[in-house]
């Protein structure tokens, strides 16, 4: 049974019912709502977001559902991403931010898990410097408290 | 990325390799803050640093606000850098319970099953996990043995097998 969901642009995408419920949120508005036509607005989610929302969604559809694991060992976790969902990252900045938003309201924990590794990725072994020019930060520290950070990271240059 | 909200900043921020979380907490002060506020950080993992930085990390080094960022970390494995038992003693005092710390060979071994036997004594109701490997089992239980009343709440790990020895 398809379901139809509105952005916040007041566009309509009918998608599968099982691929609607790749998000926690929807899938609980949908319990709670029981058997309806209605459309359900995603006021928080643009035409542009969710069209890349739901074609992970899509892709992802046959994926088992993922248990947060308390016994799970913390010292496994790997930046690792599979091809197809690199591939789907390479995105703009604004709309890298914009999918991880979206994946945080919608409840869409492995996309969310994707978006964050995707970030951790362009940060991985950039100076500060750098990491302000690849998300175009600016520096709002005082010279002196600069100076501070520096000596206290001192220890963990590679020279 | 400073213009995402701070709770979800805090998300992102705990998927960084621990250097990289101190890295970031330099770039502005939004970024700082949520640093130190990591969440759901999993590992702080100092094996795949350059050998230099592995020989230099000690917990003197570290200042109280890098300290903040790694004390979000669930685990830390300090696998072949020059740390040494003080250290470890130190990292467990702050509230990292869960080391690994194969290949480790500044640590006195006595030194630490001491050290650990003190915080043991005094701690009753903190699990402290040790992971190391296989090869240098045989040296701790020895050790171990020796410094009896041994703590229950420490245990030391076979890495390869993941069983209590």
């Amino acid at each position: 049974m398809p379901v139809i969901l509105v952005s916040s642009d007041a566009q309509e995408f009918k998608v599968d019912k099982e691929v609607a419920e790749r998000s926690i949120l929807i899938k609980n508005m949908l319990e709670d709502v029981g058997e309806s036509d209605s459309p359900i607005p995603l006021p928080n989610v643009t035409a542009a977001v969710l069209t890349k929302v739901i074609e992970y969604c899509e892709h992802h559809r046959n994926d088992p559902v993922q248990v947060p694991d308390e016994t799970d060992d913390p010292r496994k976790r790997s930046n690792d991403i599979e091809e197809w969902d690199m591939k789907f990252m390479q995105v703009d900045q604004e709309m890298l931010f914009e999918i991880i938003l979206a994946a945080n309201y919608l409840d869409i924990k492995p996309l969310l898990d994707v978006g964050c590794k995707t970030v951790a990725n362009i940060i991985k072994g950039k100076t500060p410097e750098e990491i302000r020019k690849a998300f175009n930060i600016v520096n709002d520290f005082t010279p002196e408290e600069e100076a501070q950070i520096k000596k206290e990271n001192e220890w963990a240059e590679d020279r | 990325m400073d213009s995402l909200p701070q709770e979800l900043l805090c998300i992102l921020l705990g998927y960084l390799q621990v250097l990289d979380a101190f890295r970031v907490a330099g770039v502005c002060k939004h970024l700082r803050s949520a640093s130190m506020n990591l969440v759901d950080a999993r590992l702080a993992d100092f094996t795949s640093l350059p050998a230099t930085v592995k020989d230099r990390f000690r917990t003197s080094v570290i200042s109280p606000d890098n300290m903040k960022i790694l004390k979000r970390y669930q685990a830390i494995d300090l696998s072949r850098t020059g740390v040494t038992a003080e250290d470890v003693v130190s990292l467990i005092r702050c509230g990292i319970t869960v080391i690994t710390i194969h290949q480790c060979f500044n640590i006195d071994q006595r030194s630490l099953l001491s050290g650990l036997r003190d915080y043991g004594a005094e701690n009753p109701d903190v699990f402290v996990s040790l992971h190391t490997a296989r090869s240098h089992i045989g040296m701790w239980l020895n050790l171990r043995s020796d410094l009896m009343p041994y703590s229950g709440n420490i245990c030391i790990y076979d890495d390869n097998t993941q069983s209590k020895v």
